[in-house]
């Protein structure tokens, strides 16, 4: 399994994080959240060697003049909590079907495998986790089609 | 004989239709082909004289607008486009066909290189999906065939969520240097760099733009239609006129 998460460079606005931030102290009054920082997670479950991965990367899910990548290892840098939203396995996942056909015609044949994606959000702030699981259930997850799970960062 | 026009659908696109009524509005014979038949091989791109990629939503904008339809113009249809552009056709790219062109990097195409992504079209300062009529002005001192003897406003809508221009400085610097910037917003709706709406490639025949000239071929297209002069020529219009005049 591959794993590549797919970031905004930093001179660019994040807007899914600032909107986030912005309903997680308007609607959920949760003020003690700083900053958000929004990052595409795919999980690339396929007999590919790390070349073909890069390449799959660089050429299909990143835009080069704005975002950057991580292949087996997480954005995180400054942040207090990593919430990590998906859809349920037997939901259709329309990006990650997206992302075969668009991985089939960069390698130019069948897909041994399957992809798979999820929404990634970084949180930098004194919050607890009864306040984290708050902001997963009533902001970022459709708990009828989503799992989601969080994890503390060192 | 007329010129034909393609105006080149794939999964998601939405606007073929008013494309290519006003292709044929202003004289051209237009056919709407799905890129699949180029691919196979059943439509020929050097069959046609201008090439209109138009707006929508191709592959769902998943992993960002239009991403798949460039790689697939990049990976699938290889050569044929730079070489339909080197033959001294015409492209046209709107919205969706834009984002197509410059992640495919046929656009800006510095240099004859049609391959090299140099400019983006990424999300909306806003951070959502902006529908509203913008006003755009022509700032190209001559190189764009699209915009000659345009020295008016075109009011048109934009329909987009990922329409920000942005480009490294030295790209934005060697764009106006080399004469490639065409439109201008009159009043930046989306947080483009330089109020960016439209660039050409290097030798004019190539042109992308955000906002939808094809949306106001007729008076009745306007928000304003009711407050002003009855008439079957908008503004738009002017676009498509002068990709015909090329021909003439």
């Amino acid at each position: 399994m591959w794993r590549i998460e797919v970031s905004l460079l930093s001179e660019f606005t994040d807007s899914v994080g600032t909107g986030t931030l912005s309903d997680i102290k308007e609607d959920l009054l949760i003020k003690s959240v700083e900053s958000v920082k929004y990052v595409d997670v795919y999980l690339i479950d396929a007999n590919l060697d790390e070349n073909s991965v890069k390449e799959i990367a660089e050429k299909l899910l990143i835009d080069p003049i704005t975002q950057e990548f991580k292949i087996n290892s997480e954005f995180s840098n400054g942040f207090n909590w990593a919430i990590e939203v998906s859809l349920h396995k037997n939901v259709t996942d329309n990006v990650g079907m997206t992302a075969e056909e668009g991985i089939r015609d960069i390698l130019g044949g069948k897909l041994d495998g399957g992809v798979r994606t999820a929404r990634k959000y970084l949180l930098k702030g004194k919050l607890d986790e009864k306040e984290v699981k708050r902001i997963c259930t009533d902001l970022l997850a459709n708990g009828i089609i989503e799992n989601y799970s969080y994890k503390k960062l060192d | 004989m007329k010129p034909k026009a393609i105006v080149l659908r794939t999964a998601g696109t939405n606007c073929e239709y008013e494309t290519n009524h006003v292709l044929k509005m202003v004289g051209f014979d237009a056919d709407n082909v799905h890129i699949n038949e180029l691919i196979r091989g059943d439509k020929k791109l050097l069959d046609y004289q201008m090439l209109v990629i138009p707006g929508g939503f191709s592959h769902g904008d998943y992993l960002g607008s239009a991403k798949i339809l460039a790689n697939k113009m990049t990976y699938k249809l290889g050569n044929d486009i730079p070489e339909f552009i080197e033959k001294g056709n015409l492209v046209l790219g709107i919205c969706n066909g834009f984002q197509a062109l410059v992640k495919s990097g046929i656009l800006p195409g510095f240099g004859g290189n049609y391959k090299k992504q140099e400019t983006t079209l990424t999300m909306n300062d806003s951070g959502h999906f902006q529908d509203e009529w913008i006003e755009m002005k022509n700032v190209n001192k001559g190189k764009c065939i699209f915009t000659k003897d345009i020295d008016f406003i075109i009011p048109c809508p934009i329909n987009h969520g990922e329409g920000k221009f942005v480009a490294p400085k030295e790209i934005m610097g060697k764009l106006k240097s080399n004469d490639q910037v065409v439109f201008k917003y009159v009043k930046n709706p989306n947080g483009s760099y330089e109020d960016i709406a439209g660039i050409c490639d290097e030798s004019g025949r190539v042109l992308g733009l955000m906002p939808h000239p094809e949306k106001y071929f007729t008076h009745l297209n306007s928000p304003q239609s009711t407050r002003t002069e009855i008439s079957n020529e908008a503004a738009g219009l002017a676009i498509f006129r002068n990709a015909f005049g090329y021909f003439k």
